[in-house]
């Protein structure tokens, strides 16, 4: 197959036990089902632009459509992992922001925060660090085995609700997650 | 049903991001892509690693730039709770795109090499993550504008986000504003990433409220509201390695 870099410097391949780095237009000989796989999908976001045969189309993978992306996702949200990742997903968002918003603070002289400023980055951030405070404490009720929803009510300090009632909120919360309209 | 938390306000991609100037840029939500709007504070070697054991057949592409400009790619196989290190591309300066072939059961993360910083994990479910500006460049004969979409969303089942605002956070560059779509849910396109979109509220670095954007003052469970982002280049600009922060915010029962 002939295999080039599209629009880029490099683009590398390793298994760890093998490694291709495509930084020109060049051929692979005899590439294999692992490289032809990798190459599929590289292909299909842009990373590269390729000449293959017949037979190694025919292994070059696609990614898996949005479509069954999007089923997962909803099963993710129902069995509630996806509310684990968000969670991270969120404290790594809430560090980068106070960092930010800190550096702001900082800053003296003429570059300076007014006093509006100020007072509407303190805000913020104390909204953030509250956030981040009851996704921690969510996180850790979901690491001791607690449901989604009674982990997210703990942790936000809200009444209990029943198990049905969770349930019925799960199944709501993970419609939301999926919902593309 | 739980109150809206922080969490559940999730910044999530248009349909259709560009990397390159001439294609369009925008649409309807991507559900599995979210935008990230920090970087790395320091040149590192990354690697990825998923929370879950049987992420083995997925392979996660990043695409990062090195420290000499360049942009380089590699795409390595997920190898569960093993990390992964990314040791082709090296030592990097910024990551601009990380894309799974497809979802993982864990939670997908790309941070510094040896368990290092965590610069942006893919929640299951999920395909990935990227800047919401990359690959743009200043003119030697003019000022340079970028538009770039995403959406806030609502993902708490029950409740609405009351009163509902979008404002900026933190914006060190002084750079880019931003204008609200004029309906939830908006699929509003843009011809190109230098072109401006139509129906958006005045581009402005003050806070929007979706009243005033839509007609509608709360974010409805489920629902989104599309952010038009506008980056403005003067003539020779530097070349910037920076943050920009939205927020959204509202009430809750």
């Amino acid at each position: 197959m002939e295999i080039e870099p599209n629009g880029i410097a490099q683009w590398a391949w390793s298994d760890g036990d093998r490694e291709v780095v495509v930084d020109r237009r060049m051929t692979v000989d005899k590439p294999t089902a692992a490289f032809l796989k990798a190459v599929g999908h590289a292909e299909a976001i842009g990373e590269v632009k390729v000449k293959a045969s017949k037979d190694e189309r025919a292994k070059m993978a696609a990614p898996e459509s949005d479509a069954d992306s999007l089923k997962k996702l909803h099963a993710a949200a129902l069995d509630g992992s996806w509310h684990v990742g968000n969670h991270e997903a969120f404290l790594v968002f809430a560090r980068d922001t106070i960092a930010d918003i800190d550096r702001d603070l900082s800053i003296e002289g003429d570059e300076a925060l007014d006093d509006d400023g100020r007072a509407s980055a303190e805000a913020v951030r104390a909204t953030l660090e509250h956030g981040s405070r009851v996704s921690a404490e969510y996180l850790k009720l979901r690491a001791d085995g607690l449901d989604h929803e009674h982990a997210v009510r703990a942790a936000a300090g809200l009444p209990e609700t029943t198990d049905d009632e969770a349930a019925d909120a799960q199944t709501a919360h993970a419609r939301a997650v999926a919902r593309k309209d | 049903m739980a109150s809206i938390v922080a969490a559940d306000l999730v910044p999530l991609h248009a349909a259709t991001q560009s990397d390159v100037d001439g294609s369009a840029v925008g649409g309807a939500i991507d559900p599995l892509r979210r935008p990230v709007f920090t970087q790395m504070t320091a040149n590192s070697a990354l690697e990825v690693v998923s929370s879950a054991a049987g992420d083995t057949t997925q392979t996660a592409t990043v695409r990062c730039r090195k420290a000499d400009g360049t942009i380089v790619s590699q795409t390595v196989t997920l190898n569960g709770t093993t990390a992964v290190a990314l040791s082709t591309n090296g030592t990097v300066e910024r990551i601009l795109k990380v894309e799974l072939s497809a979802s993982a059961t864990g939670t997908v993360t790309v941070r510094n090499t040896a368990a290092g910083t965590t610069w942006g994990t893919i929640p299951p479910g999920e395909r990935g993550f990227s800047a919401i500006f990359r690959e743009g460049s200043s003119s030697t004969s003019g000022t340079v504008t970028y538009y770039a979409k995403f959406f806030w969303k609502n993902t708490n089942g029950t409740n609405a986000l009351l009163g509902a605002s979008v404002s900026e956070s933190a914006d060190p560059t002084g750079l880019v504003d931003h204008g609200l779509e004029t309906s939830v849910g908006g699929s509003n396109t843009a011809a190109n990433r230098q072109t401006a979109p139509g129906t958006t509220t005045a581009f402005a670095s003050t806070a929007v409220t979706l009243s005033t954007a839509t007609g509608t003052a709360d974010l409805g469970s489920g629902l989104a509201i599309g952010v038009w982002l506008r980056l403005s280049l003067a003539t020779n600009n530097a070349a910037i390695r920076s943050t920009y922060t939205s927020q959204i915010a509202g009430s809750t029962t």
